[in-house]
């Protein structure tokens, strides 16, 4: 796998704010990982949303719960 | 066991194989740097420093961006239970949980995982008995030669914690992402049914 520069933003805006062109978004990795390892996939930077997703998901569950 | 003598097990053993022709290589007039692999212009390796608890101790590590979660778990923890069979998500072997659910862990990089991760050797309690599903791979004959059978246990666990097997059919569904090349699967189902039998007011023991 080549090197890459990696991110871990907390909330989507700083994920958004953190593209440059030649980053890919890391969700799940099931196919980005599997293509990277075989040099298809190669991108200078990896931006990992998981932290921002479940932030995303919490704030969701927490807007379910105070709507009447 | 045999293998407990930290001195010559196994590993080492192939370790130290492995790096005799390498050597031999630096005395000469090729040295071994020039096997590493080829540096990329535009990203330099990328090197983080991760907090991360498996089998509830807690870990510092300082690795390659690049790192999976299964080579950080064997090559760094020394965490060997967990397999590298495929290292590309086909074959299960590398299963592990992840917050108490089944991840592959060659898939995942060590840098995003955020929450505990719970392996094979992270399954036993102290007292030295075994996890109902490692009892009853046993007595089931659930496996031949075991290489994929920590992928297994750990996926069959999840699978019985998820809900899933309430059936043959459906243990063998949500059992599809364990290849076992011996075939054992007959065995497997058997000791899944029996696991869960056995397990069902203790379902959630692999969490955390």
């Amino acid at each position: 796998m080549r090197p890459f520069a990696f991110q871990k933003p907390d909330d989507l805006g700083s994920a958004i704010h953190a593209y440059r062109p030649g980053a890919y978004y890391l969700a799940g990795g099931t196919t980005l990982l599997d293509l990277m390892k075989l040099d298809v996939m190669r991108p200078s930077m990896v931006i990992d949303i998981n932290a921002c997703l479940r932030t995303a998901s919490r704030r969701r569950a927490r807007a379910r719960m105070c709507s009447p | 066991m045999a293998m407990s003598d930290p001195r010559v097990d196994r590993r080492r053993f192939l370790e130290v194989s492995a790096m005799a022709p390498l050597m031999r290589l630096g005395m000469g007039r090729a040295s071994a740097e020039t096997l590493a692999e080829p540096t990329v212009a535009n990203a330099a390796p990328s090197t983080i420093s991760i907090a991360m608890t498996v089998n509830r101790r807690r870990y510092e590590l300082t690795l390659d961006s690049r790192m999976t979660l299964l080579d950080a778990l064997r090559e760094k923890l020394g965490l060997v239970g967990a397999k590298k069979g495929c290292d590309h998500g086909q074959c299960g072997a590398c299963t592990v949980h992840v917050g108490g659910r089944r991840i592959l862990s060659c898939l995942t990089l060590a840098a995003s995982v955020a929450e505990p991760v719970t392996t094979i050797e992270g399954l036993a309690p102290q007292d030295g008995t075994l996890h109902p599903m490692q009892q009853a791979f046993i007595d089931h004959d659930a496996f031949q030669c075991g290489y994929c059978t920590p992928g297994q246990i750990m996926s069959a666990i999840a699978c019985v914690h998820e809900g899933h097997a309430r059936a043959d059919d459906e243990i063998r569904e949500y059992m599809s992402g364990n290849l076992c090349r011996c075939a054992a699967y007959p065995n497997i189902v058997a000791a899944i049914k029996a696991a869960r039998s056995a397990s069902a007011p203790d379902q959630s023991r692999s969490k955390g």
